[in-house]
């Protein structure tokens, strides 16, 4: 411990603590705009110089680290004046354009002008004019003029992200953030430095001019976008949903967000929401009260009898609603037949030692196994570009690398190229790496039964080994946790489709899944779909698999309830009301709750406990022999799906488009160009996409994107061969 | 009397290898090598007490001492940005004596343990640079640099790196930003170079002249040298005389000699009918000192009792043609134009202070300008991340208080009291 004083206190604090931090503990603040907790110190606003005995200057706070017998004054006219003459400096060329700046009421050179700045200006000349309103990309919006340079935003950029995007451009009273040779900022966490900036300078265009900040309520909840589960901060104005911030949870996401998270929202207002249960008749959906829908599903559950009901989903849910839910199926209907499982993930729940998100800094091996995750849990990812830059071995199995040679900052993965033999290739890293003591943490797609096999014989070769599953709906752990997989005797999700779609079942009730896009295999659940004579679905909106719906029973949005899940660690998530749900609309657990009335059951007890979960249930998915020439392989996008994404406005201008991606010798074997567009046929079934080539993909795969609602990659299968027919240009008349 | 060192048979075309050898050039670097450990070496510059010519004067033995010894590779970067205003001594030692350069490169690199020395040579010199690129390939054809010099054990290779442009890059944290490829803003410290520098690795940064005093210490030894002016900064210098005298130019004189010796006596004092009104001792940095002080010999420790800096040691001198106030808004801009931007006082303060002299000379002064001037020079003196700052106010503050009466006549609107340069 150092021991020092500051402003005639003394206190004393462990080695290498910064003075900022020293004093802040005393309870002395020192006011900053450069530094940031989460980024290094940097020393450049000079808000935070403090004297210090025997300094011949001023030090900064931000940047001093203490030492034995220091005497530090923070409260002397020298710093006082200091202070308010940096502010002065900053105000000299801002804008003051306090009323109609977004950030006014929450700026932090407001709150510090306010507190510590002279009454008035001295600053008397024309002042230095920059750019208002220039598009940052897709999401963001830079006013130079209100920039104080504190680079937050940039040391983000290189410091945690690793891109370079960003960058200070010209020098001295000229100088300005700006993105690398003005390309777009199009980063998928570009959302992190509008949280980071203290001032109006760098706004999103989601939340432009919609809100003063004394008019917000907020909430502390959670992102439930995806399976890591990111502290978050939801504002709203009027009972409007209008902005959802990153909050620090350390051992969570650290405050960052990616923007799928962050700019995703607007889907809760979105006016394809459904407000009214709907019931087929004359075979049209038609509004319906919400006393008769309940009643006609009830209707049909009674009719059709335990064995003949099958409910699919429950990832969606929280962990109180996923309990209701089995509870429902199992006591009440007294059905085997749940799975909450809708695509080709088999287990979100590890089968050997469980992770965390925290052990991915401490691991001396990071493997990742048909996984990208910054597609599909972009925050987690931050974690492994960091080990990265450390120098931590990362090792990629599958099909495609994420992290490949040639970027500046981000040194590559080692990837073992991996084309349905990926379980092949993890044993080989297994007999690699046994006997290695330190920790290795893997992160799982929790795809391919054969990889689940071979991750248990990892157990025994290396009990240190770790285990993260990237779940394929955000609250999978949990609603798996709830016993929301198919008990003894019940169907999985690829057998309860099949014995739909012979006939052999009577209800499916779907739950915030829409199988339709995300199963893979297209022909059988459209089929299914089809043929069952009682389709519920409960969800947001009428996604794909509602077409054929014969009871639509809407539901309030994941911002509109309480309670808790479990994200990927199992860590428990809190949920929070922003605003109420439109038309009342009530929340699953309420649908649940009521039907189990209806069906005679009990809800007031607590629930029995679910017993602990199959060890991942079986879901036999078919695979076709492997196929010779080009095979199909599919990835997850952030952007893809086709439900709340589709109906969040901001996100328009980010959603992927449909493409086929092709090692560079695949295509220049075929004659084919990026950009070019053509057909792929695989079967009866055909895509028109365009063409994309990366050496990160493995050769002899045509790589497809998941879930694009106008581009369905179920409508192939997924390791069959195809055929790419370039389709000629239409000429464009003069 | 004082015989050159840094310049001695300058008018043989030293850019030739045979020349240079032939007046005794690499014996030094022979002698390091084959006789001297480097420890030897670094004693020999620490008793020699050469001081960094630079600007900030540090000892140069001592600034080779502080390198870790953790078995990580050193560097050594050459400071050859030469950015500041009146300062042009590097240029003459490169243009015309770099195999000088080269062989105290050579030295310090055996010295310190280094294999890699880069030159940072402002971009502006082209020729400069291409000189030492032919310089650098003469001196390993002949065994010099390169691969096991001289038949021993040491290597060097030496990369010159052109700058881009930009004052700060002067500044050796930017520098080493700079010569990373990256935008050059100064680096927090510590870490100091010396533990991590260019690549993150232990670097030596030292100017081109300091490397150029290197060879004779090591072979005419550190009691010579130290002789040599006065005992607190001793050493040959080339002062970089301009500014309104008769013969403005590098001249080599000792450490220590007066202003007045090298004004008026070397350079040939002020032109017909003109009299000496300040000079700033040290480069565009320095404040201006006046007519009380043209006894000041001109070495570190001297020129700052005088209440002004040594710098670079570029003398430029200013006659009663000049406007003082003309003159602080001129460099006001320069300062201005060359802040890199990073931190507040700097950026901000040498916008709004250029602002206010552009004013005031034009006509548009206002009462509380002095004062203000005063007070924004105070906010931004010491309180900026780097000395950029400080050296922005300099000359404003020595303005300001030597010569308050050219502000006031501004103020009233009486016509500037430059007068036309006949």
């Amino acid at each position: 411990m150092i021991n020092l004083t500051i402003d005639g206190r003394q206190t004393s604090v462990p080695e290498g603590t910064l003075v900022l931090h020293a004093a802040r503990e005393l309870g002395i603040d020192i006011p900053t705009f450069c530094h940031h907790a989460r980024l290094l110190p940097f020393g450049a606003c000079r808000m935070c110089l403090v004297e210090i005995e025997k300094a011949p200057k001023l030090q900064t706070a931000c940047t001093t680290v203490v030492s034995e017998g220091m005497v530090v004054r923070t409260d002397t006219e020298q710093v006082r004046l200091t202070r308010q003459s940096v502010l002065e400096f900053l105000l000299a060329n801002h804008p003051l354009d306090c009323p109609v700046c977004d950030k006014g009421g929450e700026c932090e050179l407001q709150d510090l002008t306010h507190r510590w700045g002279a009454p008035a200006s001295q600053f008397r000349e024309a002042k230095n004019r920059k750019g208002k309103a220039l598009p940052f990309g897709p999401f963001i919006v830079m006013d130079e003029e209100r920039c104080i340079l504190c680079q937050r935003c940039v040391r983000f950029d290189q410091e945690v992200l690793g891109e370079g995007g960003i960058g200070l451009m010209g020098r001295g009273f000229r100088t300005r953030v700006g993105t690398f040779q003005g390309r777009p900022y199009d980063t998928p966490f570009s959302g992190n430095v509008v949280d980071l900036c203290p001032v109006g300078a760098l706004t999103s265009r989601p939340y432009r001019f919609r809100a003063r900040p004394w008019d917000l309520t907020s909430v502390a909840s959670t992102c439930l976008h995806c399976s890591v589960g990111c502290a978050a901060r939801l504002d709203a104005r009027e009972n409007h949903w209008v902005r959802l911030r990153g909050a620090d949870d350390p051992a969570v996401n650290q405050g960052w967000l990616c923007d799928r998270g962050r700019y995703g929202f607007g889907f809760a207002a979105s006016p394809e929401r459904l407000t009214a249960p709907q019931l087929r008749r004359g075979g049209k959906l038609a509004a319906t009260s919400w006393e008769e829908a309940l009643d006609r599903v009830v209707q049909a559950l009674r009719e059709a009898g335990p064995d003949r009901v099958g409910i699919i989903g429950g990832g969606r849910l929280t962990d109180q609603e996923a309990a209701l839910l089995h509870h429902l199926g199992r006591q009440v209907l007294g059905t085997a037949h749940l799975d909450r499982r809708a695509g080709r993930q088999l287990t979100a729940t590890p089968h050997l030692a469980g992770g965390t998100l925290e052990d991915l800094d401490r691991a001396a091996h990071i493997v990742l196994i048909g996984c990208d995750p910054e597609e599909t849990a972009p925050v987690l990812a931050l974690r492994v570009r960091q080990a990265l830059r450390r120098g931590t071995p990362v090792t990629e199995l599958g099909p495609w690398q994420t992290y490949g040679p040639g970027h500046a900052w981000i040194p590559p993965s080692r990837w073992l190229p991996a084309v349905g033999s990926t379980a092949t290739a993890l044993a080989g890293l297994r007999e690699e790496l046994a006997g290695q003591d330190q920790p290795v943490v893997l992160v799982w797609s929790g795809e391919d039964a054969a990889v689940h096999d071979e991750l248990a014989r990892w157990r025994q070769a290396m009990p240190g080994a770790r285990l993260l599953i990237v779940g394929d709906q955000p609250n999978a752990r949990g609603a798996e946790a709830a016993g929301l997989l198919p008990g003894s005797g019940g169907r999985s999700t690829p057998e309860l489709l099949a014995a739909a779609a012979a006939g052999d079942l009577q209800v499916l009730y779907l739950v915030g899944v829409n199988p339709a896009l995300s199963f893979p295999d297209g022909a059988l659940v459209r089929e299914a779909l089809e043929k069952v004579p009682f389709l519920v679905v409960q969800d947001l909106f009428a996604t794909e698999s509602a077409r054929s719906a014969h009871a639509l029973l809407p539901v309030a949005a994941w911002s509109e309830k309480t309670g808790s899940w479990s994200n990927l660690e199992g860590r428990h998530r809190p949920l929070a009301a922003l605003t109420p749900a439109p038309e009342n609309l009530p929340d699953d657990g309420g649908i649940f709750r009521e039907l189990i009335r209806r069906l005679g059951g009990e809800v007031s007890a607590p629930l029995p406990a679910p017993a602990p979960p199959a060890a991942a249930a079986a879901y036999p998915l078919s695979t076709p022999p492997a196929a010779e020439g080009l095979r199909v392989a599919t990835v997850e996008l952030t952007y893809s799906g086709g439900g709340t994404v589709l109906h969040a406005p901001a996100l328009s201008p980010v959603l992927p488009e449909a493409w086929v991606t092709l090692h560079p010798e695949e295509a220049a074997r075929r004659d084919l160009a990026p950009g070019q567009v053509v057909e792929l046929s695989c079967g009866d079934s055909r895509l028109t996409l365009s063409v994309r080539t990366s050496a990160q993909v493995a050769p002899g795969l045509a790589l497809v994107p998941r879930r694009l609602p106008h581009s369905p990659d179920n409508l192939l299968t997924e390791g069959a061969a195809v055929a790419l027919t370039p389709v000629p240009r239409k000429e464009v008349l003069p | 009397m004082f015989e050159p060192v840094l310049t001695r048979g300058i008018d043989r075309d030293l850019t030739r290898i045979e020349n240079y050898v032939a007046q005794g050039g690499f014996t030094a670097l022979t002698k390091a090598v084959r006789e001297l450990t480097p420890q030897q070496v670094v004693e020999e510059v620490t008793r020699s007490n050469l001081r960094g010519r630079g600007g900030a004067g540090f000892p140069a033995g001592r600034k080779w001492g502080f390198l870790p010894q953790d078995g990580r590779p050193r560097y050594l970067a050459c400071n050859a940005d030469e950015g500041e205003p009146g300062t042009f001594k590097d240029h003459l030692l490169i243009d015309r004596n770099p195999f000088l350069l080269l062989e105290g490169i050579a030295i310090a690199c055996y010295a310190i343990g280094a294999h890699h020395a880069f030159i940072y040579i402002r971009g502006e010199f082209l020729t400069g640079a291409r000189i030492l690129e032919a310089s650098i390939a003469a001196a390993r054809s002949r065994g010099y640099l390169g691969e096991r010099i001289l038949g021993g054990d040491f290597s060097l290779e030496v990369t010159v790196h052109r700058g881009a442009g930009s004052y700060e890059c002067g500044e050796e944290t930017a520098l080493l930003e700079s010569l990373e490829g990256k935008r050059g803003n100064p680096r927090l410290k510590p870490p100091f170079p010396a533990v991590a520098g260019a690549y993150g690795m232990p670097t030596v940064i030292n100017n081109v002249e300091t490397l150029c005093c290197v060879p004779s210490i090591v072979e005419r030894g550190a009691a010579w040298f130290a002789g040599i002016g006065p005992a607190g900064s001793p050493g040959p210098k080339l002062f970089a005389v301009s500014g309104l005298v008769r013969r403005p130019g590098n001249y080599e004189l000792p450490m220590g000699t007066t202003l007045r010796e090298l004004i008026f006596q070397h350079a040939g004092g002020l032109r017909e009918g003109r009299r000496f009104k300040a000079v700033l001792p040290g480069g565009s940095s320095s404040p201006a000192l006046v007519e009380e002080h043209l006894d000041t010999p001109l070495d570190f420790d001297s020129v700052a009792r005088a209440g002004s800096m040594f710098g670079s040691g570029a003398v430029m001198v200013l006659d009663d043609s000049v406007c003082m106030v003309r003159a602080a808004w001129r460099l006001a801009e320069f300062y201005r134009d060359e802040s890199c931007g990073k931190c507040t006082p700097c950026r901000e303060g040498t916008y709004w202070i250029t602002a206010v002299l552009e004013r005031l000379e034009a006509g548009g002064g206002r009462e509380e300008d002095p004062a203000l001037l005063e007070h924004l020079a105070g906010q931004i003196g010491t309180r900026t991340f780097c000395p950029l700052g400080d050296a922005a106010i300099g000359f404003l503050l020595s303005s300001l208080k030597y010569f308050p009466e050219e502000y006031a006549a501004h103020l009233r609107g009486e016509t500037c009291r430059r007068e036309v340069a006949s």
